[in-house]
């Protein structure tokens, strides 16, 4: 082990316009910036016709000490002055014989972040957005052709992995969802009974709380989480495969990578979302009604009676079918950007997070369109 | 100096290594041997302090690295280089930003300083230029050599290297053992390398151990070229001349 301790001298010695310059001690990492300051006072105050450089007094140096001096010696001889190692041990010309000076001089081959101009990045911006709409787009009709290709061939589906991914989105996330919900529930029936309670209208929180938690709040909380736990999940697993070749392999094997990666991700959300919706619904009434029996006065029977009234088989029908779109959307974004990813480690990360932003963000899209549509329909 | 002493690793009921000794000298290039699966890696994850040693010790410079003594431990990562089997060089950050890596924290180097280092090592492995360059615009071999520039960046007295070989073409392979030796003459480092790689190990080791699946531990130790012609264990023979004839009986 190196021995951390310890220091160096540089002795100066001018005579005749020859400088000696006496280094001892250590010349390494550790002492380089000292000595480095040492020698550009040297610089600016003496104007030698000949430099030495008497290294016997030298203990220990280091490649990044060996640079340091074979720096002083190009400079020196840049200058025109005549410059010599004295005394110079083998393990130094071993270590000096080692670098590439020329190294220090060679431009990057790459220009580190170049400075944009404000439209050069909206350009770029705009350009990337393009592109990324493209991607989607045919990932999109990728998919639609594997789905189509499914329900033509049912068997050609991968069932196994379809109930692996049915139980990692709908069974594991179960607990999440309910609650969650169960605190939405207790939240809007908490928050909507004092502004009820002027009113004398508090028996209306049980309709409040079940038209929410059917229509809107069900499928939109069930969806976020999905998008969070079983969107970034997804995204990362192929991100992983695109990295490790696996998913090329799948490729050359004859495996049509959609099919075989994604489409039990899309099959089992689109079947297993409406169901934890249908269970977010439920404990989301829950939540309600443990705020109306405990806190409001209201009886279990007559909670439940205007609970069911508040919804018709129409909104429940439209909050599965809107589960179902929601789960299509959130697992088929999640499987494009995993395919997306390129390079290393970091691209998985960025691939996961846009996975769920973009999620999130068509999830959002999605419910304002089905807003528009079904109260038309209705 | 290394020396590794009566060294035994499990992983739960499996015993990968048994009583392992041997010693590693100054200045050598030291190569660990064996088939796949023979502890290899292990044994080189023991000796940079990634695992602990079920039992056994293991001396580096004066250093317990087996003894809980976080302290010391930490002197001793930063007196070692690692250079691993991808070169693990971290995909975000551009070559010059891995290289400096273990100069960070050095509040006494300024940034002109580290760039100054930082070129000059990428130069020592022929990768002046790519300063700027992300890991994965880099072929495997330039990976393995700014790998080799981050591990030799705070001048280490020792490098060890996790299968350096493996993945490179036989010219790239080459010209890494060429660094490699230059780095050992040059600065007098102490190497301790795993590797099968046959060509490889006959161009830079000064002393070989070969590790043994179903001994758990050496079963020949010394200068390659003379266990390639004179050891008598069929192992050895087998492994050194690329052939299954000592393995028939």
């Amino acid at each position: 082990m190196k021995d951390q301790s310890g220091d160096y001298t540089l002795n100066i010695e001018e005579r005749n316009r020859l400088v000696t310059l006496s280094f001892s001690g250590r010349i390494d990492l550790e002492t380089m910036e000292s000595v480095n300051s040492r020698l550009d006072a040297f610089w600016e105050s003496s104007h030698p016709a000949e430099i030495a450089a008497d290294l016997s007094g030298v203990k220990y140096m280091d490649s990044a000490g060996a640079m340091l001096l074979l720096q002083l010696e190009e400079k020196a001889k840049d200058i025109g002055i005549s410059f010599q190692f004295l005394h110079e041990k083998e393990e130094f010309k071993g270590i000096m014989n080692l670098l590439d000076m020329e190294a220090l001089h060679i431009p990057p081959l790459i220009s580190e972040g170049d400075q944009k101009g404000f439209f050069e990045l909206l350009g770029e911006a705009a350009q990337r957005g393009y592109d990324d709409f493209i991607r989607v787009m045919t990932f999109i009709g990728e998919l639609l052709t594997a789905m189509m290709h499914s329900l033509r061939h049912p068997l050609a589906v991968r069932w196994a992995a379809v109930f692996f991914y049915m139980k990692r989105v709908g069974v594991d996330g179960l607990p999440i969802v309910s609650l969650i919900s169960l605190l939405v529930g207790v939240i809007i029936a908490f928050m909507s009974s004092l502004q009820l309670k002027q009113f004398g209208a508090t028996t209306y929180v049980a309709a409040l709380v079940g038209f929410a938690m059917v229509r809107e709040l069900g499928p939109l909380m069930t969806a976020i989480i999905v998008a969070g736990r079983s969107g970034s999940a997804f995204s990362a697993e192929i991100g992983s495969m695109m990295i490790n070749e696996e998913v090329d392999a799948l490729t050359t094997m004859g495996f049509d990578p959609v099919r075989f990666l994604a489409i039990p991700k899309v099959l089992a959300s689109i079947l297993v979302v409406p169901l934890l919706t249908i269970y977010s619904a439920f404990f989301g009434i829950v939540g309600g009604l443990m705020v109306g029996v405990l806190g409001l006065d209201l009886t279990v029977h007559s909670f439940i009676k205007q609970t069911m009234e508040s919804f018709k088989v129409f909104d429940v029908v439209s909050s599965l079918i809107k589960a179902a779109v929601f789960a299509m959307l959130i697992s088929g974004i999640a499987c494009q950007r995993g395919f997306q990813v390129r390079g290393g480690a970091e691209a998985v990360g960025a691939a996961t997070t846009s996975a769920v932003v973009a999620g999130i963000f068509l999830i959002v899209l999605a419910n304002s369109a089905f807003a528009i549509i079904l109260y038309y329909i209705h | 100096m290394i020396v590794v002493e009566n060294l035994t690793m499990k992983f739960g009921d499996d015993i990968i290594l048994q009583d392992v000794s041997f010693e590693v000298f100054q200045g050598e290039i030291f190569v660990i041997v064996g088939v796949s699966g023979c502890g290899k890696s292990t044994l080189l994850k023991n000796m940079i302090g990634l695992y602990k040693p079920t039992a056994g010790r293991i001396m580096i410079e004066g250093i317990d690295i087996t003894a809980d003594d976080e302290v010391a431990l930490n002197r001793f990562r930063r007196a070692i280089g690692v250079l691993f089997q991808a070169g693990a060089l971290i995909g975000s950050m551009s070559l010059a930003d891995n290289v400096a890596l273990p100069l960070m924290g050095r509040r006494s180097m300024s940034p002109d300083t580290v760039d100054r280092i930082v070129k000059m090592k990428l130069g020592m492995v022929n990768l002046a230029g790519y300063e700027n360059h992300l890991p994965l615009e880099l072929s495997g071999g330039m990976k393995k050599r700014a790998g080799l520039a981050r591990a030799m960046a705070m001048d280490p007295t020792i490098l060890f290297f996790d299968e350096p070989n493996t993945g490179l073409d036989p010219v790239t392979s080459a010209e890494l053992d060429v660094t490699v030796k230059a780095i050992n003459r040059g600065m007098g480092t102490t190497m301790v390398i795993v590797s099968h790689d046959l060509a490889s190990i006959m161009s830079v080791a000064h002393r070989v151990i070969m590790l043994d699946k179903s001994q758990k531990g050496i079963i020949a130790e010394g200068d390659p070229l003379d266990l390639k012609e004179n050891s008598k264990d069929p192992k050895v023979v087998s492994f050194f001349n690329r052939s299954l004839e000592g393995l028939k009986t």
